[in-house]
């Protein structure tokens, strides 16, 4: 797949793994991993870009004696995935097209 | 000697003049201890997230999202060990595709794919299309059947279906098209209602379609042992196909067949409505035509 389609899609991926439930870091690097290994720090940049455009908020909880952070996606973040995917399937329709005139003039 | 490297990012992080350094250290120290808490070793980690100086460069990289990026793969669903695969479709269209490795890889679109009811039981990849959306799908296919002009159009819903080689095909489908394109196999089991079948670039060892209005295109297929393709009023279309024993049943399908290899080879029987050939030699390799108020056309390509 092109470059161009996938910009901005590891921002998207993060945004949809806090969709189920709030996360943390190593569990938001853990259920990205089948679809991209992604380490530490190129994790850490999208977060602070996200919480800042306000697509997510974190908070922290005391874990084994130390702080965890956790990052929860706000409305504007779910609003951010859909678009993603209204996008996406405007592509998938402009693919359709393509393949289908291929698909013709081979004929 | 987590506090020591922590402290050493410390001191790049100073050297740099960011002031975001707390939140920084704090994150990773977090990443560092869950890793820790997950089984991993402590000097493990560390050198995996590399020097501090790295580390540090790494925090401020876009370039490294968007490499990331780059390594990201469309979503599809794998199986592995599959031993055959078992569809039960109505309006799916299927592609066939060859896979670049030992599994089966399904895609399409989540939206569609949602539609497919997909489990692997002891070697048996079973793929069906959700029965509560058979009816309305159904219904319009009839609809757009009535009205012929297509006014109410069913919409195309399409998977691609990477296969491995060796695995066998067993397909019942209704209105969806198939298509097999360099595909290598054993046996291919298709029955179809009005879909279309496309086989281009395929060697297997049996073929056996059952087909009812649907057309089937072949192009240059291989098959070891035997061919067998009923039809109703579809037609074939069949360019080069490569095979010791043909038999194709047609009511009132027009079919054209051209044979790969010699005609002195062959017993023909062809039988039409008006006029059949019979040519016994005694020969091991059997072509059999047969269609009521058809047409045939057959030839060898040498």
């Amino acid at each position: 797949m092109d470059t161009q389609l996938k910009r901005g899609s590891l921002d998207i991926c993060v945004l949809a793994s806090l969709l189920k439930e709030d996360s943390y870091g190593y569990k938001i690097i853990q259920s990205l991993s089948p679809v991209v290994e992604i380490s530490e720090s190129t994790l850490y940049p999208i977060l602070k870009r996200l919480e800042k455009g306000e697509y997510l908020t974190s908070y922290s909880i005391e874990h084994n004696g130390r702080l965890r952070r956790f990052y929860r996606i706000t409305a504007s973040g779910k609003d951010k995935i859909r678009e993603y995917l209204l996008d996406f399937k405007e592509l998938l329709s402009i693919y359709e097209f393509i393949a289908g005139e291929v698909k013709e003039s081979a004929e | 000697m987590l506090n020591d490297y922590l402290e050493r990012i410390n001191k790049e992080l100073e050297a740099r003049n960011i002031a975001e350094r707390e939140d920084i250290l704090n994150y990773l120290e977090e990443m560092i201890l869950d890793r820790e808490e997950n089984g991993e070793d402590e000097e493990a980690i560390i050198a995996s997230l590399g020097t501090p100086e790295e580390v540090v460069a790494g925090l401020f990289d876009e370039k490294a999202v968007v490499e990331a990026e780059k390594k990201i793969e469309a979503a599809v669903n794998t199986y592995s060990g599959v031993k055959e695969i078992k569809v039960d479709n109505v309006t799916f269209d299927f592609s066939f595709l060859p896979s670049d490795s030992d599994e089966v890889k399904i895609a399409s679109n989540e939206d569609e794919m949602s539609n497919l009811n997909i489990r692997l039981d002891h070697g048996k990849l079973k793929i069906e299309q959700e029965f509560a959306y058979h009816g309305l799908e159904m219904l319009k296919v009839g609809l757009s059947r009535i009205f012929k002009n297509n006014q109410i159009p069913a919409k195309v819903y399409r998977a691609y279906v990477y296969v491995p080689d060796g695995i066998e095909y067993d397909i019942d489908s209704v209105s969806g098209n198939l298509s097999f394109e360099g595909i290598e196999t054993g046996e291919i089991e298709i029955d179809s209602v009005s879909g279309g079948i496309l086989l281009e670039d395929v060697s297997a060892g049996s073929l056996d379609i059952d087909e009812v209005s649907g057309d089937i295109a072949m192009n240059r297929v291989n098959v070891e042992k035997k061919t067998d393709i009923d039809m109703t009023s579809g037609d074939l279309k069949c360019e080069l196909l490569k095979c010791d024993r043909i038999k194709v049943d047609g009511v009132s399908s027009r079919i054209e067949m051209n044979v790969n290899g010699r005609r002195e080879d062959y017993d023909i029987s062809i039988s039409r409505l008006h006029g059949s050939e019979e040519i016994k030699n005694g020969n091991d390799k059997k072509l059999s035509i047969e269609t009521v108020g058809g047409r045939i056309r057959y030839g060898f390509s040498e």
